[in-house]
């Protein structure tokens, strides 16, 4: 890329706010993921009786399954929102970017 | 090369031929006879995969279509192939087999295998899309210098794909030899013969379709296992674990988590490597070269993770269904009471249990087309690695035509198949069960800083790179070399000098404190022009701007 395009793509506006958001909310969503997963991981290493426990009386299901099924749903979901976001908001502010730079 | 149809066709028949020829031998040998439903359904998935491959031989001409099938593959059939690239015949049958074991401690590990794509997604996919052409060592090199960046990176890339590779070669042959009744050396040697010809001949758009049919086959027939195992308690997941908890010799215990995960650092270590290494596997970064754009890369991971992610979910039943269906029937078991062929059995246990002989026979089948895709993607990776970076970039300095290059990769690839067949006889009696694990370290600790730093760090300069990419490599390889794995398990020394069998977390650290140390230091004018070719680097990343392909519309 030209030192001169990218200059004046840097300085629209629509560049600033595109970056600011995405990497905001991709920061997140990635925050989200380490610490609900190594929530997970340093639950099991250090209080593992606590994923023993039964999630009602009487049912056979400890939390721990319950909780590691919610977390692969997690991720899944995880994915999604950002793609949703993405495909639609950011893909809106790149086009505009790139309708004014070329 | 002139008529690949012809030596495809002779390459079928032999590898039929090998087979029967085998399978009679065995027969002779030993009292089990040749499963001929698995073999008949395997070489149906063999003349289908190499029908593809002399269709895709034809449409495989530039550099382009070689790496990354012409950049056409769409989002939707990318995330079916990755996740085919990435679940192995280890993930299918190992977490089963760990879940019929241990119960809960399965799905630690199924966990740790998907919570990295997320990662992926917003950290790296488009990035990695927006700056790379067929490797990850082209987004890497985008600003350093090429040759000492390429090397670093292609240096870590075969190494990851090595140990992912040897521990496949020595899975499938130890696998075939249970299923088909053939000998393992026979086993090893098709499995990397198949491979040779797929990558060759058919590059990446081969290699792509081969890995979506397998992860169709191996998605339906673990979804037809799940199904018929909730089937029986009339979907009734409570009815399911009583009887499971009822049935297990460990019974409460493996609702809860075991012994799998001793101490916290282990644990955070294990957990790193999975969740930045996937991030680093050089065969998973290559495919999304193969998508038009960065709206494609993102959506290839959204259905990569849905796909990855219910696979567990079944594999998780499959393991539960293993434990009431086939731990209880004598007919799998030996003497010991121990499941014939060991816990890694199974899913395959259950799936005769399921459907008699000839869904046993489809499972196995799919079993054998698990590895293939795998080690397909994998043998790709490796050639690229050769082919792009150390010779067309690093040795010919990027002078050099494509039809050079091509001829190169077919010959890396052929060869890269030969080492891979030595390696999977020679490992055939060793303990292996580091390997994987290796894989992911080398990939967490190598790989991925420096493309996370190239992609997201202005001060990062060529010796920064260089530095903590061998920093992390070294780091991981020799803790995993000195650790319970390798000393004892495998060069039999009475203790480990590392007590920690997962190196991430101090390999990890390493690298990006010396990618940091070594790059702030670096006052040269070459450190300081790379500093400068940051801002366009950082604009194309973002918006996509002159990406490859885009050009085109």
């Amino acid at each position: 890329m030209k030192s001169d395009l990218a200059e004046r793509i840097a300085n629209n506006p629509d560049f600033k706010e595109l970056v600011r958001r995405r990497t905001g909310y991709g920061w997140m969503m990635a925050a989200l993921m380490i610490v609900v997963y190594f929530a997970f991981i340093l639950t099991i290493a250090y209080f593992p009786s606590l994923l023993a426990i039964k999630i009602t009386a009487g049912s056979p299901i400890s939390w721990g399954i319950l909780v590691g099924f919610l977390i692969l749903v997690f991720a899944f979901v995880l994915t999604g929102l950002y793609v949703h976001k993405a495909n639609t908001q950011f893909d809106e502010l790149t086009d505009k970017i790139k309708e004014s730079a070329l | 090369m002139n008529n690949p149809l012809l030596i495809l066709a002779g390459l079928a028949a032999l590898i039929t031929g090998v087979f029967f020829s085998a399978g009679a031998f065995a027969a002779d040998a030993a009292p089990k006879s040749i499963n001929v439903p698995a073999v008949t359904m395997f070489v149906a998935f063999v003349a289908l995969t190499l029908f593809i491959t002399y269709w895709a031989a034809q449409r495989t001409r530039t550099a382009k279509d070689f790496y990354a099938a012409g950049g056409n593959i769409t989002g939707f059939q990318n995330g079916l192939a990755l996740a085919g690239d990435y679940m192995s015949a280890a993930s299918f049958l190992g977490i089963a087999g760990l879940v019929y074991g241990n119960g809960f401690d399965g799905l630690i590990y199924s966990i740790g295998f998907l919570v990295g794509w997320p990662i992926m997604l917003f950290l790296l996919a488009e990035k990695l899309r927006n700056l790379g052409k067929y490797t990850f060592a082209d987004v890497a090199s985008y600003r350093l210098s090429q040759i000492p960046i390429r090397t670093v990176a292609a240096v870590s890339s075969l190494v990851v794909v090595l140990m992912y590779l040897i521990a496949q070669m020595v899975g499938a042959g130890k696998l075939i030899e249970v299923l088909f009744g053939l000998p393992y050396n026979y086993a090893v040697v098709i499995v990397g013969v198949l491979m040779i010809i797929y990558v060759t001949f058919g590059g990446m758009l081969a290699t792509t379709w081969v890995q979506i049919i397998k992860a169709i086959l191996l998605l339906s027939g673990a979804t037809f296992m799940a199904l018929a195992v909730m089937y029986s308690f009339g979907f009734d997941f409570n009815a399911m674990f009583t009887k499971a908890i009822e049935i297990s010799p460990k019974h409460e215990a493996i609702m809860a988590p075991g012994s799998l995960i001793h101490d916290p650092i282990s644990a955070i270590s294990l957990g790193l490597a999975l969740m930045f290494g996937v991030a680093g596997l050089p065969h998973i970064l290559m495919r999304f070269f193969t998508v038009t754009n960065a709206k494609e890369a993102r959506r290839s991971v959204f259905v990569a993770t849905g796909f990855i992610g219910y696979f567990y979910v079944l594999t998780f039943i499959i393991g539960f269904g293993a434990i009431i269906m086939v731990s209880t029937n004598p007919a799998y078991l030996d003497a010991a009471h121990k499941l014939i062929g060991g816990n890694n059995m199974a899913a395959i246990h259950l799936s005769q249990a399921i459907g008699g002989n000839m869904f046993l026979g489809f499972i196995s089948a799919v079993a054998f087309a698990t590895i293939l895709a795998v080690v397909s993607g994998l043998t790709l990776a490796g050639a690229s690695a050769v082919s792009h970076d150390l010779y067309a970039s690093a040795f010919r300095h990027g002078r050099v035509d494509e039809k050079t290059e091509m001829r190169a990769s077919r010959y890396a690839t052929i060869a890269l198949g030969i080492v891979a067949i030595f390696l999977g006889i020679a490992f055939e009696n060793q303990n292996i069960a580091f390997m994987v694990g290796l894989a992911f370290a080398v990939a967490a600790s190598a790989n991925f800083p420096i493309l996370f730093l190239a992609i997201y760090w202005k001060n990062l300069t060529t010796r920064g790179a260089v530095a903590g990419g061998l920093g992390g490599l070294l780091t991981a390889v020799t803790l995993v070399v000195l650790s319970k794995t390798v000393w004892v398990d495998v060069f039999h020394f009475a203790t480990p000098i590392v007590p920690y069998k997962d190196p991430a977390i101090f390999s990890m650290p390493v690298a990006f404190l010396m990618a940091w140390f070594f790059s702030i230091t670096d006052k040269s004018a070459q450190a300081t022009e790379e500093r400068a070719r940051f801002h366009a680097q950082y604009v194309r990343s973002e918006t996509g701007i002159g990406a490859e392909g885009a050009a085109k519309h």
